[in-house]
């Protein structure tokens, strides 16, 4: 089966796109328990990210949490279970650590791309598909970044 | 370093321009400079969406991107690059 080493917030950003239950269930998603310790953060907090962190958490006994050696940063840590792990992919939304995750020499994937495999696999419309990137443009554009909708994977 | 350049200018808009400049007692034409350099960065704000998506699709190239949005149009570049890059690889496996 395909593992995707997954960051927190692509797994917000699935949340957002109403698809985290069904990508969680059809795909091998690993995290590691400073991640699951993230969530637990973010789900204290009462705005729109923390429920969607809850959301995740629910589903935590679907996703495969992996203990390793504490690193400074989040980045090495997803960068170290994807090597440890022989993940296929990375998957982060953070554009900032998107550089140091490259150099794990495992292939770097956005959020978006889980909901094109799971076009691609037939488990959603393409209708379905685009509706869920229009879902989860809306919380970025106002909150994370202001180019993220530049993403053209819909006109695949 | 700056460069000269001539446009024409509707005479009662001129009026209207000196009019202000004389009232604001500043020259003519470091008063265009200023409003001109306001609706460039103004329209730069309100289409900085839509000029990553001309980035994008290819009809603005990247020199003309970084000229409108700076450091910012780094971040697009390797937004853009990662989604063509990761959508090749999602091609790749079994559907």
């Amino acid at each position: 089966m395909i593992k995707f080493a997954i960051d927190t917030c692509s797994l917000i950003a699935l949340h957002y796109s109403g698809h985290l239950e069904s990508t969680i269930k059809t795909l091998n998603l690993i995290i590691t328990q400073k991640i699951y310790s993230e969530l637990e953060e973010i789900g204290k907090f009462s705005d729109d990210d923390s429920a969607a962190a809850r959301e995740v958490l629910k589903l935590a006994p679907d996703l495969t949490i992996l203990e390793i050696q504490p690193k400074a940063t989040g980045e090495e840590e997803l960068i170290e279970v994807a090597i440890q792990n022989k993940c296929d992919f990375i998957v982060s939304d953070d554009i900032r650590a998107i550089s140091k995750l490259k150099k794990a020499s495992v292939p770097v994937i956005f959020s978006t791309h889980l909901l094109y495999y799971l076009y691609r696999a037939s488990k959603i419309s393409k209708d379905d598909g685009l509706i869920a990137l229009e879902k989860m443009i809306k919380p970025y554009l106002a909150i994370k970044h202001p180019y993220f909708s530049c993403q053209p994977i819909r006109s695949s | 370093m700056t460069t000269q350049i001539n446009i024409r200018l509707d005479e009662h808009l001129l009026k209207e321009i000196d009019a202000l400049s004389r009232m604001l007692h500043v020259p003519r034409s470091e008063w265009l400079r200023m409003k001109l350099a306001e609706a460039v960065k103004d329209s730069i704000l309100k289409y900085r969406e839509a000029l990553a998506l001309e980035y994008v699709i290819g009809h603005i190239s990247y020199e003309d991107l970084h000229a409108a949005l700076g450091a910012d149009a780094e971040d697009i570049r390797l937004i853009h690059n990662t989604t063509q890059n990761g959508k090749k690889e999602i091609d790749k496996l079994p559907p």
